[in-house]
């Protein structure tokens, strides 16, 4: 029984109920009673992981069959790793306490690249062979999914199979496609060609991936011919109706995000080229106002929350958003449990809205112009304009607010030293607007915080081609806006991140680099998402002992060489991103799904906003 | 207003293995959410953060499970106490049973807690003579107060104490000890005194509150 012996160790970690389950609505199931075990693997803490939405549906659906218990399990914290490694106890999940190397699947969720060396350790922690090629006859299977999945190529090593895209429909037919193997009987091998042959299932041993004398990749070739050329992520085309959870897990200890979570809609209308979910979501699916407010009842009555959320992309391009927040807002008054908006667009409804929801008190806006210069917006294809800005900075700080956070970014392509300069100008702009308001009408104490992170180019986006600033170039063009920055009513925050060109190296990377994540485990490297665990050198080593360079990776490329992700379908095509990559250079936007259809490729899946009526 | 008018109601619970790492704060937010969930017409404290006007008995220490956990809680109009414990039972995650409501009226206060049964039961990498400890008139510990570590004699807190061998290696100790605001100690300091005294490792330790007492003033 590994209970006791994780009791024992229990007393000498921090927050230990991270550890130990038995949280409200959590499922416990009779193991004998199963015929198949799911680890669900969050690679960062319990705080972090619980808050994660997509782990809450998979967990919920997969656990309503009766056949499957679904677990949880998050990366133990260092001191709990070290006790765990003291006592030789491997690693766990919450509900059974049961290790998880004797269960049929070890999945996990890839929100993030700096996470990799994380599922790494916790291969390591759960005594499970790392590499998929060691992995025997009686080992779990190592899945993988989420938004990083489509170019998680660095992982392509420890991964057994990837699935793509929205995992309701297909996690399940991969369930019932290991019950059929388990009955026929066969091999490993014979369970991966299987399930290759479903849709949205990527089985990363079944390519060949040939290499030029440069370094590039020069073909990838599937190795059997059952193997589909190209695999195509899922998507649930009618979202009204798809599951969704009527329980959520309520922790005890205080997370994240502790609070109900409604998903509006899937996808993003907007097109911002720099943006990954805005390109791998698409289209756009959104769910009727009933279905909603029906959601958000169940999970009132079954959580007990004292708050509820709104999680989609660019909640203001809701079409129901008013019926809608009408009403929720109904019913988080007779709940008295208040309601969160997420950051929402420059318009006047979204200002109105905000208003009927903090009557009480008036915390801080945030705005996400993203980039500085007009030019740069339109390369970005932001569609903000500084009067958009302006106008609602004024609408904000007549109704009361003081406090304004403005998000940026800096090392965009095309983007010089003048355009970083700009984000200056604008956040000046902002203190102008606010003390040219009516000294009777605006709230004292203004706060202007001028946030800046560095870009980093992702696959699947109009920038995959791009080339990442260096640490140095984006060194310079921060001392600039420093420099322009001069104006102490405005509070300039730069996130120092080198951490951002190694996010770049994995989000772009191809399966070489699976050979550097090892070593990097090696080394000790995890948690390289906490900045006080990030460790520079060790990575620097990391690439040396490997013979590969980072410079490979964060260079730019041109448009006809092979991508390392190009064997991965997200429904938008090359074309596409090719044509929003040179609009971008020549700074002409592309109008949003609802103004007018691109034709970016993702209709083929038949659903969505590519089907709406046109104005 | 008389603590009669007040619709207050004392519910007893336990609190077993798998909740007994959940810290005090925590609790009472789990316990908050609760009532929430089992619609209960729980009253809130006025001001711009209402807050539920709840009242817990002598917080468990972490680690600890219990068998005689007591919560107070005011509501704005009165219950049927069955219908009570078996909603907010319900409710509850299923570390935590409620084995009984019941009107608040002559009640002794929590603040007149005065000392509280432990069972503990643990493991010594070497045999121990059980009942030396026990007899031990003075033994001197560290002890965490608010003005930093101070040396105490634990057996200052201890009321009685019990050791007996139930198994090879295996101990049990009944004990009662000082707890509440008054005097108060943590049951684990006691058994991490213990095998100090001893020169032994304790390890599966299991501490389990029986029975909360109160003091001889408080029951006229
Ligand atoms: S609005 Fe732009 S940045 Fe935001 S999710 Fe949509 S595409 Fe991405
Ligand atoms: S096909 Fe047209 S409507 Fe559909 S997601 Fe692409 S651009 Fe938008």
């Amino acid at each position: 029984m590994l209970r006791q012996q994780i009791e024992n160790i229990l007393p000498f970690v921090e927050k230990p109920a991270r550890y130990t389950g038995g949280e409200l609505n959590s499922v416990v199931k009779n193991a004998d009673d199963v015929d198949i075990r799911f680890a669900f693997c969050f690679a960062d803490v319990y705080e972090v992981g619980m808050s994660h939405l997509g782990m809450k549906i998979l967990y919920s659906l997969m656990n309503e069959r009766p056949d499957i218990w679904c677990e949880r399990v998050f990366a133990p914290w260092i001191d709990m790793e070290d006790e765990m490694r003291k006592a030789d106890i491997p690693l766990y999940a919450l509900e059974s306490m049961d290790a998880i190397k004797d269960f049929d699947f070890i999945g996990f969720t890839l929100q993030y690249e700096m996470c990799y060396t994380n599922i790494i350790n916790m291969l390591d922690l759960a005594k499970v062979p790392l590499l998929s090629a060691e992995r025997g006859e009686s080992d779990p299977f190592v899945c993988m999914g989420g938004p990083c999945a489509y170019s998680a190529e660095a992982l392509a090593d420890f991964a057994d199979f990837y699935i793509l895209g929205e995992g309701e429909e297909v996690n399940l037919e991969v369930m019932d496609a290991y019950k059929d193997w388990k009955k026929e009987g066969g091999s490993r091998f014979d369970f991966l060609k299987k399930i290759s042959a479903i849709e949205g299932v990527y089985v990363p041993s079944f390519y060949d991936i040939s290499y030029n004398a440069d370094g590039t990749v020069m073909a990838i070739k599937p190795k059997y011919d059952f193997v589909p050329a190209k695999v195509r992520k899922r998507i649930i085309k009618n979202l009204d109706s798809v599951y969704y959870p009527d329980k959520f897990v309520v922790p005890f200890i205080e997370i994240v995000h502790d609070r109900i979570m409604l998903e509006v809609f899937r996808g993003c209308l907007r097109g911002c080229r720099f943006c990954q979910a805005g390109m791998i979501y698409r289209p756009v699916r959104e769910k009727t106002p009933a279905t909603l407010l029906d959601a958000a009842q169940k999970l009132i009555d079954s959580t007990g929350y004292e708050e509820i959320s709104l999680s989609s992309l660019s909640t203001s391009d809701y079409s129901c958003l008013k019926e809608f927040t009408d009403g929720l807002l109904d019913m988080t008054e007779k709940e008295s449990i208040s309601l969160s908006l997420p950051s929402l667009r420059l318009d006047s409804f979204s200002m109105e809205l905000m208003e009927k929801v903090q009557k009480v008190r008036k915390s801080s806006l945030t705005f996400a112009p993203e980039a500085g210069s007009q030019r740069m917006r339109d390369v970005i294809n932001k569609n903000i304009t500084e009067e958009d800005l302006l106008t609602a900075a004024k609408t904000a700080f007549e109704g009361g607010y003081s406090s304004i956070k403005l998000y940026f970014m800096m090392g965009l392509p095309f983007e010089t030293v003048e355009d970083v300069c700009e984000i200056a100008e604008l956040s000046k702009k902002v203190v102008r607007q606010y003390l040219t308001t009516p000294k009777e009408k605006r709230a004292p104490g203004l706060r202007i915080t001028t946030s800046v992170a560095s870009f980093v180019p992702k696959a699947f986006t109009p920038f995959q081609w791009a080339k990442q600033d260096d640490r140095e170039t984006l060194r310079e063009k921060q001392y600039a806006l420093k420099e322009a920055m001069n104006d102490k009513r405005v509070k300039y925050n730069y996130h120092e991140a080198p951490v951002s060109v190694l996010e770049g190296v994995f989000a772009r990377g191809d399966r070489r680099l699976s050979k550097v994540l090892m070593r990097a485990h090696e080394l000790g490297v995890r948690f390289d998402g906490w900045s006080d665990q990030f460790s520079q050198e060790k990575w620097d080593q990391a690439f040396a002992d490997c013979g590969m360079d980072i410079f490979f990776y964060t260079r730019a490329r041109s448009f006809d060489e092979v991508l390392p992700w190009d064997m991965i379908d997200v429904g938008v095509t090359k074309e596409f991103l090719i044509s929003e990559a040179r609009k971008a250079e020549q700074a002409i936007t592309t109008p949003h799904c609802r103004e007018k259809c691109s034709n970016c490729g993702a209709s083929c899946f038949g659903g969505g906003v590519c089907f709406e009526p046109r104005r | 207003m008389s603590q009669d008018a007040k619709i207050i109601y004392r519910i007893t619970y336990t609190k077993d293995e798998g909740v007994k790492y959940i810290s005090h704060l925590d609790f009472l937010r789990c316990v908050n959410r609760a009532f929430k969930r089992a619609k209960m017409p729980v009253k809130y404290s006025q001001g711009f953060n209402p807050h539920i006007l709840q009242n817990i008995a002598l917080p468990c220490p972490v680690g600890v499970s219990s068998e005689c956990e007591m919560l107070d809680i005011e509501m704005t109009r009165t219950l049927d106490c069955d219908a009570l414990c078996r909603d907010l039972g319900a409710a509850m995650p299923r570390g935590i049973k409620i084995l009984k409501a019941e009107r608040r009226t002559n009640h002794p206060d929590f603040f007149d807690i005065s000392s509280a049964r432990y069972a503990i039961d643990f493991r010594s990498d070497a045999p121990i003579e059980a009942d030396a400890f026990d007899k031990e008139e003075c033994y001197i510990i560290e002890k965490k107060s608010k003005r930093g570590m101070k040396e105490v004699n634990i057996k200052d807190f201890v009321q009685s104490m019990h050791t007996t061998q139930s198994g090879d290696c295996i101990y049990h100790i009944d004990a009662v000890i000082n707890a509440g605001s008054q005097s108060n100690l943590k049951p684990d300091l006691l058994v991490s005194a213990m095998a100090k005294y001893y020169g032994a490792n304790f390890c599966d330790i299991k501490i389990v509150r029986k029975e909360i007492f109160y003091s001889e003033a408080s029951k006229n």
